[in-house]
């Protein structure tokens, strides 16, 4: 489509960006009779002619306006006159949403409550309405600023000291609602936090929880303790917020985060490991136990069973000693020596003759080490 | 009536003035005071009274004066405050407090603003007192409820009526060590875990050794045990002819004892070679 092109359809022509009826600069000069309805422009000039106002300078003048400029103001004034105080009434009208109450007052007396649904009240300077989200959960989050998913933390709310003088790193969340919007709209000046001003309900939580963190040691505080600390924030707030009657309702209170300051982090993590250390040498030591005492019971099975048997050898052996003692006796030297000498390298050396024989005891020997580590 | 109608409208805008200048609201949560040419003439809406609504005053004589009738909150900053133990802290507190006397309160304060400056100087002298004569074990932990209810009390007594307030409630939000302490803190935090690490893997190592021990000696009793049974075996076996145990035992010996190409050197007169002998000679 050319840039200049104006000339497809009567006022539906699309500029070069494709949009609707907002046509830029190359707009042609706006034809003579007016395109009907829509144009805020030409809604106000036919709204002027009408009325007569503001001179109509170089609008169309033809038609009804006509030549009475000064003649239809007596009877415009009162129109006018009507809207704005339609206007006026209007303002007395005002919806609830469910979950929701207005608090009424008139001339500043607190008049009335009431709950979801359209209402009239009388108009502004007499009655005022402040509409209360009162069901809806609300959240104020301390120690911490969330960003998205980043949660940075925020040393100068997050770092509390301990009982026992030590400092701990808490992130909480308090979640409350209004129980009575009266007493939340009438009793105390800042019950919510507002831009950078801490409200009351966050100040109670505040000073509630380092109260209760105070009064704690840090080691259970990060661990066992964390429902207890919970629970013992949530009732002192609760109570702390009834003596105010803010007519605020704490409905819970979640630690998010109670761990030990960034700053000694790892010397926390390293009780951990040294846990884990010390199961880890115990079980260790409970296996080398198992291996080690099944050894023993083996060698001490192992060492009777041999005696036993050799027992049983000898006691059968003697039994046929007993029957012919010199012949077996006889017989086993030499069953044995036959066995012995075969085996061995024999030399038979008669000492009688005197002189000591050369006997080439290394070469003997040096045939050894052809069978490696000897014959075992 | 065209020429009238410049006059008419400046009448009915004077009179309008008159009238919102002769008029004002005390709303549910606010109280006021009216001064006639400066003098006090009469409280509205004080705390005690509920009495808020549309009032009427003489116009331009009269001068209203309108307070909070609510909780207020003040933060005092973190001041350093120096316990009876000499161990500084840094404690931040909020006063939760109310405008009860509106004359009083004017006259010493004027302005809601000049009160919570007023306030705030008597809490932080009080604050001073209280803590002052607690220790920082009773600040920080055992008694900050009483602590904090008796500077309630001392501002109670010098600040309300002086000021033409009661202090709802003081609350201590943070009672902490300087910052110039904390790393000394963390310090000490650091060595206390590694001490508690320190002993956890000795205690690790103990107890391993221990079980390593215990069966080491189960080990010796049980090889004992076996080896005295054995010696029991053996000694009632040999024990019925010992001269034959000895010879039986001998020849076994022998025959385990000297194994392949053991060189043996004999003497032909040898028992073994008795009958060789015999024969030669």
């Amino acid at each position: 489509m050319p840039w200049n092109d104006q000339s497809s359809g009567g006022g539906g022509g699309q500029g070069p960006w494709g949009g609707g009826p907002r046509r830029p600069w190359g707009q042609p000069p706006r034809p003579p009779q007016r395109p009907q309805g829509g144009d805020l422009e030409d809604w106000i000039r036919q709204l002027r002619e009408r009325f007569n106002l503001g001179g109509g300078g170089g609008g169309g003048t033809g038609g009804s306006g006509g030549g009475r400029p000064g003649g239809r103001r007596g009877l415009s004034w009162p129109l006018i006159g009507g809207i704005v105080f339609f206007g006026w009434l209007i303002t007395g009208v005002y919806a609830v949403d469910e979950g929701e109450r207005a608090v009424v007052s008139r001339l500043g007396v607190y008049n009335r409550t009431v709950g979801p649904g359209v209402h009239v009240r009388m108009p502004n300077p007499f009655e005022a309405s402040q509409v209360i989200n009162v069901t809806g959960q609300r959240v104020e989050g301390i120690g911490f600023t969330a960003r998205g998913e980043t949660v940075a933390d925020n040393p100068e709310e997050s770092l509390m000291i301990t009982g026992d003088r030590n400092i701990v790193e808490i992130h909480f969340r308090i979640y409350y609602n209004i129980k009575d919007v009266g007493d939340f709209v009438y009793n105390v000046r800042d019950p919510i936090s507002r831009d950078d001003q801490p409200g009351a309900v966050r100040q109670i939580a505040e000073s509630a929880m380092r109260e209760v963190i105070g009064g704690r040691e840090l080691e259970p505080i990060i661990t066992t303790d964390r429902g207890a600390v919970e629970l013992a924030v949530e009732q002192l707030m609760q109570q702390v917020l009834d003596e105010y009657e803010t007519g605020v309702q704490v409905l819970q209170v979640e630690l998010l985060r109670a761990a030990a300051p960034s700053a000694v982090i790892e010397a926390f993590n390293d009780v951990v490991n040294a846990r884990q250390d010390a199961e880890t040498a115990i079980n260790n030591a409970n296996r080398e136990t198992a291996t080690i005492l099944n050894e023993a019971q083996a060698y001490r099975e192992r060492v009777v069973r041999e005696a036993t048997g050799e027992a049983q050898r000898f006691n059968a052996v003697h039994a046929e000693y007993r029957a012919a003692p010199q012949v077996t006796r006889d017989r086993l030297y030499l069953e044995t020596m036959e066995r012995v000498y075969q085996r061995g390298n024999l030399i038979i050396l008669d000492q009688r003759g005197g002189a000591v024989p050369y006997l080439p005891l290394d070469g003997m020997i040096r045939r050894t080490p052809a069978q490696p580590e000897g014959a075992r | 009536m065209p020429r009238n109608l410049p006059l008419i409208l400046g009448i009915a805008f004077a009179a309008l003035v008159v009238l919102l200048n002769s008029v004002f609201v005390v709303r549910q949560d606010r109280q006021a005071i009216v001064l006639r040419f400066g003098a006090y003439t009469a409280s509205i809406n004080e705390p005690g009274s509920n009495e808020p609504g549309l009032y009427f005053k003489v116009p331009f004589f009269d001068n209203v004066i309108i307070y909070d009738k609510r909780n207020i909150g003040l933060i005092l900053e973190g001041q350093s405050i120096v316990p009876s133990d000499q161990e500084r802290l840094i404690v931040d507190a909020v006063v939760r407090w109310r405008i009860t006397d509106p004359r009083r309160f004017y006259q010493s304060a004027l302005t809601e603003d000049g009160g919570e400056e007023r306030l705030k100087v008597f809490t932080e002298s009080a604050m001073r007192r209280v803590l002052g004569a607690a220790t920082s074990d009773q600040i920080i932990s055992g008694r900050r409820a009483e602590l904090m209810q008796a500077i309630e009390d001392d501002l109670n007594r010098s600040a309300a009526t002086e000021l033409g307030v009661r202090v709802v409630d003081v609350r201590i939000r943070q009672a902490d060590l300087p910052v110039e302490n904390q790393e000394r803190v963390y310090e000490r935090m650091r060595s206390e875990r590694q001490q508690v690490a320190g002993r956890i893997r000795a205690e690790g190592q103990r107890d391993a050794q221990i079980i390593l021990a215990t069966a080491r000696q189960e080990s010796e009793r049980l090889r004992g045990e076996g080896e005295g049974e054995r010696a029991r075996i053996f000694a009632t076996a040999y024990g019925r002819d010992a001269e034959f145990a000895a010879f039986y035992r001998s020849m076994r010996a022998y025959d385990t004892a000297l194994d392949a190409d053991t060189p043996i050197v004999v003497p032909p007169d040898s028992d073994f070679f008795r009958y060789m002998q015999r024969r030669r000679g």
